[in-house]
């Protein structure tokens, strides 16, 4: 729909575009024009929603130069050829973001999001000016993401500003920067930004395809867009990296990644995701090489008895029990004696506590998170152990399964750990170590065969790279030469990028 | 959208079959929990007073009583196990049968639990059933997947081996586990060998060698001035002594604390000895001396078309103590010590050799096994009349090197002002 030369027409349209929305403002006025010999009115209105923008700015640079400084300037060349637009936008409003539109449907999107707009009399054009302003949280410590010597700052939901948090980072004109607008409802900016001649343009225009591709009605966080354009949907291992972190996010960028801001979204997803990314945390570089390096190993063991702890201790108990030490395998027994359950159901009944503890300290409102702690603490700890209903062996598998789990910089990696974990004690519990082994199998293959935008999800371990390798286990020196990986920069083949394959 | 919902039932179909066969597997398999298993820790057996029949004795754990307190104590409270010290953490049950397995599977009526064989310390065969021929009994233990095979072989001396699995332990809540706390430190004084069953029946397939077990008997021990009776007190507590050796899988004689050692220096086994010899400085003193290394060679030669063995003995040790007063660091002393050192591993060798050769025709050293690799043509003539042709008259050649390194933390005696 273009702008109208009629300026009540234009005003009409835009109220009822708005169903008279009270937050929609309209302001009418008369600009008079200086052309020398008379001063000439001219009417005009100024639009723009209530609450996204600097009314302040607008004052100062919209109206106040429209209606008073507009008569002092000299506008007789502009009138004589008849473009007052220009003239307004050359001479009398100071903002530095203009815009011409004449389709109504721009002008309306661009109130949606900050923006000023003029009509003048009958030109069938309107002005837009950027001054979007509206309430957002400051950058703080991210909570998802906690380091002890690294920055305090976090991505807000803010698009703009997490933008610049990154271009803070990254002080570097080769960062690239491209928006569209996802959602046919919620119409909501996603930033595609990654560095120039670094990321391989094959897997940026991969990214742009997926997103291109996406039908939806509402795009309201990160998650949408991960589920979206992620390979291999229905497995459980994260083949999306995210981060609260803008130095995270800054540190992918310049190894090559691709990153995916959503508006509304305090996360940056990054592509393409290596499954041993998922064992670095922020910290790590920010700590000695030393540390840094024993924390990451740690992580590895953590991950594996996360995995596989009750498991092992299930299939161990009840399948060859001759491998337990004799005098460990006299405590274990001892202990139990006289429990009612198999040692199967005392593991799942003492996860599922755990679970049910975890849940409802995530979902519960603050105040009551005490009371959860005290009785999750009793019943786990204490009553359930000498009421008979578990033994102490499992209560201490079970809390270091716990603990193990929660080491992890990654939420993702908690919560596949868990879907893992629950079959491998399904697969211990009916066929011991064997059914483990099988399981084991069974993962290495399903992992080795995923891919994350044409990267192997296992690189650099496989197909192996030893020097690649040797970075991703440890973190090394920052004074050792080290290659940027060429894993996630390699050019894949087309046909290895569409594999894992996305809905239309 | 098609292909994905294709995938997830393939991928449902495929995890409702390998639900379904697991459950199918449960039932072969040897899932059982630790309360349904009653954990055997040692095993004896003896003829039975029953014809033809063995007697199978098992010290079987009681697991809430042989935990550490406090650990597990399930249903606890204050009672912890009642049955009070020691003893009270096993239980040792007999039964007999034909063969073992009869014997072995009549015990779970009484015990209402399933034995379990993998955490079995310790098998004691009766002195007799051994004189005629320990296979018969063992055989179980091999056939079976739950034992293991590192499980010690020791042969009752002079006693029932259901008495060593009711003997008493003062330090552990096991008793058995003395007996193989014994055997685990026989480096100590090397004058024990510890033979589990994988060494067992590897010696006893090997041609040209013949297995040997540890001996165990019944001891009194303890103090004599407190039991009123003095020296007829009754034996209460297992020793691992002496050395059974067996011809075939027959126990042909022992061998004493003496020449077990010498069966271990030619077999390069011994870690750790102390051997006792006069000071050189003063003959009426003693001077302890500690082996630290030892190593052996054994050369199987043919001279003249005759078989022979060459051994050489390489030991190095350190002073332990001594009675005396005498500074020992002088040179001549240390050579006198070597050389005293280096008679006393020479005759408990020829001691070792001498019995086995002359009285137990046994080669447990392995010669013939040194013979068949080195000369497998030669062997071939030899093997069938090995053990009471060849081996009984085999020249033995030993040459001993010993050596002293240091005297302790200290050079001379202790200072006296």
């Amino acid at each position: 729909m273009p702008v109208n030369s009629d300026l009540p027409t234009n005003l009409r349209t835009v109220r009822e575009a708005f169903g008279a929305s009270p937050d929609l403002v309209i302001r009418n006025f008369t600009i008079t024009l200086n052309t020398g010999a008379m001063k000439k009115p001219l009417p005009a209105a100024v639009v723009w929603i209530d609450g996204l923008i600097d009314t302040a700015l607008v004052d100062q640079h919209v109206l106040r130069p429209l209606m008073f400084e507009a008569g002092q300037t000299h506008s007789r060349e502009y009138i004589k050829h008849g473009d007052i637009l220009q003239f307004i936008r050359e001479r009398v409003v100071t903002l530095g973001n203009l815009e011409t539109a004449n389709d109504l449907n721009m002008v309306i999107q661009g109130f949606l999001q900050g923006k000023v707009g003029l009509f003048v009399g009958s030109y069938p054009e309107a002005i837009l000016g950027d001054v979007k302003e509206w309430e957002a949280r400051k950058p703080e410590e991210p909570p998802s993401e906690i380091t002890i010597r690294g920055p305090r700052e976090g991505f807000v939901e803010d698009l703009r500003t997490n933008i610049t948090l990154l271009r803070r980072k990254l002080r570097n004109p080769n960062l690239r920067i491209e928006t569209m607008t996802l959602g046919s409802q919620t119409r909501t900016s996603v930033a595609i930004v990654y560095l120039e001649k670094i990321a391989n343009p094959a897997v940026v225009e991969e990214v742009r395809a997926r997103l291109g591709r996406i039908k939806i009605e509402a795009i309201l966080a990160d998650q949408y867009i991960e589920e979206l354009i992620r390979d291999a949907p229905l497995s459980p291992f994260p083949t999306v990296v995210n981060s609260e972190r803008p130095d995270a996010t800054a540190a992918g960028l310049s190894e090559g990644q691709i990153a995916i801001i959503v508006d509304g979204s305090p996360f940056a997803l990054r592509v393409p995701a290596g499954f041993l990314q998922f064992f670095q945390a922020s910290e790590d570089y920010f700590v000695s090489f030393q540390t840094a390096t024993f924390s990451r190993l740690l992580r590895f063991v953590a991950f594996a008895s996360s995995l596989l702890l009750p498991s092992l201790y299930v299939a161990v108990t009840t399948f060859n029990p001759e491998m337990i030490p004799s005098t460990l395998l006299v405590t274990i027994t001892a202990a139990r004696e006289g429990i009612p359950f198999p040692t199967v159901i005392e593991v799942l009944i003492m996860e599922l506590t755990f679970e049910f503890l975890r849940e409802a300290g995530l979902r519960m409102p603050r105040a009551l998170g005490q009371a959860v702690s005290i009785v999750g603490a009793l019943v786990l700890g204490q009553a359930a152990i000498q009421a008979g209903i578990v033994s102490a062996p499992t209560v201490v598998i079970v809390a270091g399964t716990a603990i193990a789990s929660l080491m992890f910089a990654r939420p993702d990696i908690i919560a596949m750990s868990r879907i893992v974990r629950f079959l491998f004690l399904f697969l211990a519990a009916t066929l011991g170590l064997f059914g483990i082994m099988a399981g084991f199998i069974l993962l290495h293959i399903h992992i080795v065969s995923l891919r994350s935008f044409g990267v192997p999800y296992l690189s650099p371990l496989a197909p192996i790279n030893l020097a690649e390798l040797r970075d991703v286990l440890m973190r090394r020196p920052y004074w050792e030469k080290i290659n940027r990986p060429k894993s996630l920069t390699r050019q894949a083949s087309p046909g290895q990028m569409r594999n894992g394959g996305r809905r239309k | 959208m098609k292909m994905q919902l294709q995938r997830i039932c393939t991928f449902s179909y495929i995890g409702t079959l390998m639900i379904l066969l697991g459950l199918l597997a449960t039932g072969c398999w040897s899932a059982r929990e630790l309360n349904e298993r009653a954990l055997v820790v040692g095993v004896g057996i003896d003829p039975s007073e029953l014809p033809g029949q063995i007697a199978f004795t098992f010290q079987i754990l009681k697991p809430a009583a042989a935990a550490p307190k406090g650990g597990g104590g399930a249903a606890g409270g204050g009672g912890g196990g009642g049955g009070g010290e020691g003893e009270g953490a096993v239980w040792v049950v007999s039964a007999s049968g034909y063969t073992p397995f009869e014997a072995i599977r009549s015990v779970t009526p009484l015990t209402g639990r399933k034995l379990f064989w993998g955490h079995v310390k310790v098998i004691i065969v009766n002195e007799v059933l051994a004189r005629n021929g320990i296979t018969r009994v063992l055989d179980y233990f091999i056939r079976n997947q739950e034992s293991r095979r590192l499980s010690w072989i020791l042969i009752a001396r002079g006693c029932q081996a259901k008495d060593i699995l009711a003997a008493r332990s003062e330090l552990e809540k096991i008793p058995i586990q003395t007996v193989s706390d014994q055997l685990k430190h026989y480096r100590a004084t090397s004058t024990i060998v510890p033979v589990n069953l994988h060494r067992f029946m590897s010696d006893l397939a090997a041609p040209g060698r013949f297995p040997v077990a540890p001996g165990i008997e019944m001891v009194a021990g303890g103090e004599k001035g407190k039991s009123k009776e003095g020296a007829k007190e009754k034996p209460k507590y297992a020793r691992v002594a002496g050395t059974a050796v067996f011809s075939g899988d027959r126990l042909a004689g022992w061998l004493d604390a003496r020449e077990t050692r010498g069966f271990l220096w030619i077999i390069g086994q011994v870690e750790r000895s102390i051997l006792v010899v006069r000071s050189p400085g003063d003959e009426r003193e003693r001077v302890g001396l500690e082996t630290i290394r030892a190593k052996s060679k054994v050369k199987p030669e043919i001279r003249r078309s005759r078989p022979a063995v060459a051994i050489e003995i390489t030991e190095e040790g350190n002073i332990g103590d001594e009675t005396g007063r005498t500074n020992l660091t002088d040179l001549a002393y240390f050579r006198s010590l070597e050389q005293r050192k280096a008679t006393i591993i020479q005759n408990e060798v020829l001691a070792a050799l001498d019995k086995t050769q002359k009285q137990l025709r046994s080669d447990i050293f392995g010669f013939g096994l040194a013979f068949s690799r080195k000369f497998p043509k030669e062997w071939k003539h030899m093997e069938s009349h090995w053990p009471d042709q060849f081996f009984p008259d085999l020249p033995v050649k030993v040459k001993v090197h010993a050596r002293l390194r240091e005297t302790g933390v200290t050079t001379g005696p202790a200072l006296i002002r």
